[in-house]
């Protein structure tokens, strides 16, 4: 039997994992990895445990794979279990006396501010910040946007809404994010 | 100053995270399948009933049967369905009869209904028996394993975690404990049991002979001895009822005893919660639930911080390792505290910091304070076994401005 190949189709490698190959659930989740982990990001904001998020997404598609009636499918299949995985870590973060909300999660290894990185670097730094503490669809129009790099059209498709729609909720990101940095930057300054 | 689409795209880049490692790691995580039995025997074991049954069926008196084979009904699932609250659909437990009954064979259901409903995810930390309703006993060793609803487990040296895929029922099993499970009822036999029902409006029913606990999205430890039943609720509502119909409610933090005899004692307090789930430390550290692991830190400092069990919650800390700085690091930035529990805040730090959690300790070398300065270079230096180029001396009399770009090039050499 040929070893799974990066080109075979979803439905293939599903039938191969079905069939024992665990190689080829591994090529599943290479190639799904990114975009299950934007959707985590767009869910929950860009928590310190999006890893786990992943895993646990991953381990439950594997279960309940014999489950899948067309294996072409796999991709709308394991995104579904990932928002539901996200929609249950936010209740279980809900019910916690201690929650840490979403903007104080902890982003980036902690430093003095001031301290280290050049000046790009650290404006990356702060962006992406930014972006995890916008509102959660502008979050996901930006990261389908800006970290997935699908097109307007593919974005569309996926959220059911109009390009026009993915527009607008684009450019009321990208205002936010501007007022946002801005506003830091003087604040720093 | 703004900032350009390149910039954005930029900044999220490092979100990508490594599919590669990824994919390693749940591949790793996924369950060993079970090991099947020889298929000569399998082979050997049906060609000899079928024979047996045939040779019965031609040399049998016409007109009787050859034997009486088992009457064969429509395949039932033991399962509650979906649509209906699973606790109303149990029988009632003969509470004398310590184990399941033999489960029909005939009512097994199919192996993709199985997966389904009656599947259960079991991880043997330690060698440990099952037994398999309708199955011989077996010895698994350590490693997951899957087994059926019904099956009862019994550990020796080592502690088990079995997770129910149906409603993610999460139970753990001590050393020297035997439990019968399905994932809403949990027969105890003996030993210690930890429930968890996660958020979800589950219902699990633990049977304890002299008394049943109802847990229902809530967490609750059941020990059972041969001179009775406790029952300690850690999270959510617990309903204890005995054999004589008393009824407890518990909140969390709350325990009661069960006497065969005497019947239930007062509800007690339980001051310091994870003395009681110190034995699930390694369970919850492979388990990798970052929301539990959170939680029990976050436990572990504040009584940690508040000070009346401030050895044993600092023992607890210690068992999490590195994970635990962060929170500890949190803790002294908020200042505040007198010297005694800084210093054994910073022992504490310096001790459990790894490589990649000494980051955490650069927000304290940038304090106004001296001796948390010097006990953060000196936590940098152990974890990472570079000192940057300077001395304790220089953290400590240093000038801001020098200490400034010092940790600079020190952070720059260690993370980037």
């Amino acid at each position: 039997m040929p070893a799974p190949s990066t080109e075979a189709r979803d439905h293939d490698l599903v039938q191969q994992t079905l069939d024992g190959r665990r190689e080829a659930y591994g090529l599943l989740i290479v190639r799904y990895s990114r975009s299950i982990r934007a959707t985590c990001m767009a869910r929950v904001g860009l928590a310190s445990d999006l890893d786990d998020l992943l895993q646990e997404t991953f381990l439950r598609a594997y279960q309940g794979l014999s489950r899948l009636k067309d294996h072409d499918r796999f991709g709308a299949y394991v995104h579904r279990i990932a928002g539901n995985i996200c929609v249950d870590r936010l209740r279980r973060g809900r019910t916690r006396k201690d929650h840490v909300p979403l903007e104080e999660v902890q982003l980036e290894p902690p430093h003095e501010p001031g301290l280290a990185f050049d000046v790009r670097e650290e404006r990356l730094i702060r962006l992406r910040q930014l972006v995890g503490r916008l509102p959660e669809t502008l979050r996901e129009a930006i990261l389908l946007f800006y970290f997935e790099q699908r097109s307007h059209a593919d974005i569309a498709g996926q959220l059911a809404i109009t390009e026009a729609a993915v527009n607008q909720r684009l450019h009321r990101a990208r205002q936010f994010l501007k007022q946002a940095f801005d506003g830091a930057a003087e604040a720093g300054a | 100053m703004s900032f350009s689409d390149r910039d954005l795209r930029d900044a999220l880049q490092p979100l990508a995270g490594d599919a590669m490692a990824t994919a390693t790691r749940v591949l790793a995580a996924l369950p060993a399948p079970r090991p099947p039995l020889p298929p000569l025997g399998w082979w050997l074991l049906g060609g000899g009933l079928l024979l047996g049954f045939l040779g019965g069926f031609l040399l049998a008196p016409a007109g009787q049967p050859a034997a009486a084979p088992t009457q064969v009904q429509p395949p039932k699932s033991d399962a509650p369905q979906k649509d209906q609250p699973e606790v109303d659909k149990k029988p009632e437990v003969d509470k004398e009869h310590k184990d399941p009954p033999p489960k029909d064979p005939t009512k097994d259901p199919s192996p993709s209904m199985m997966m389904e409903r009656d599947t259960l995810l079991l991880m043997a930390f330690g060698s440990l028996g099952v037994d398999e309703p309708g199955k011989e006993h077996e010895e698994l060793k350590p490693g997951q394993w899957y087994v059926q609803a019904g099956t009862a487990i019994t550990t020796d040296q080592g502690t088990a975690g079995i997770l129910a895929p149906v409603n993610d029922l999460v139970l753990r099993l001590d050393v020297a404990s035997k439990a019968t499970v399905s994932p809403t009822e949990v027969a105890l036999e003996h030993g210690r049991l930890f429930v968890n029902t996660g958020s979800r409006k589950i219902a699990v029913r633990i049977d304890a002979k002299v008394a049943t606990v109802q847990a229902e999205a809530g967490c609750c430890l059941v020990t059972r001895q041969e001179q009775g039943v406790a029952v300690l609720a850690v999270r959510g509502q617990i309903t204890v009822r005995t054999a004589r119909s008393e009824t407890a409610r518990l909140d969390p933090r709350q325990q009661v005893w069960i006497d065969p005899d005497r019947g239930m004692t007062a509800i007690q307090q339980v001051p310091f919660l994870p003395a009681a789930t110190s034995w699930m430390t390694e369970m919850i550290l492979l388990q990798n639930d970052w929301t539990e692991l959170q939680e029990r830190i976050q436990d572990l400092v504040q009584a940690f911080q508040d000070g009346a069990y401030r050895e044993p919650a600092a023992r607890e800390l210690r068992k999490l390792g590195a994970r635990a700085v962060p929170a500890l690091v949190k803790v002294l930035m908020q200042g505040g505290h007198d010297a005694d529990f800084t210093r054994a805040t910073l022992t504490l730090i310096s001790d459990l910091a790894d490589y990649s959690t000494s980051r955490n300790l650069f927000e304290l070398i940038a304090s106004d304070d001296a001796e948390l300065r010097v006990a953060a270079f000196h936590g940098i230096q152990r974890a990472t076994g570079s000192d940057g180029g300077k001395d304790a001396a220089f953290w400590r009399d240093g000038s801001f401005a020098d200490r400034l770009a010092a940790a600079k090039d020190w952070w720059q050499q260690l993370y980037r």
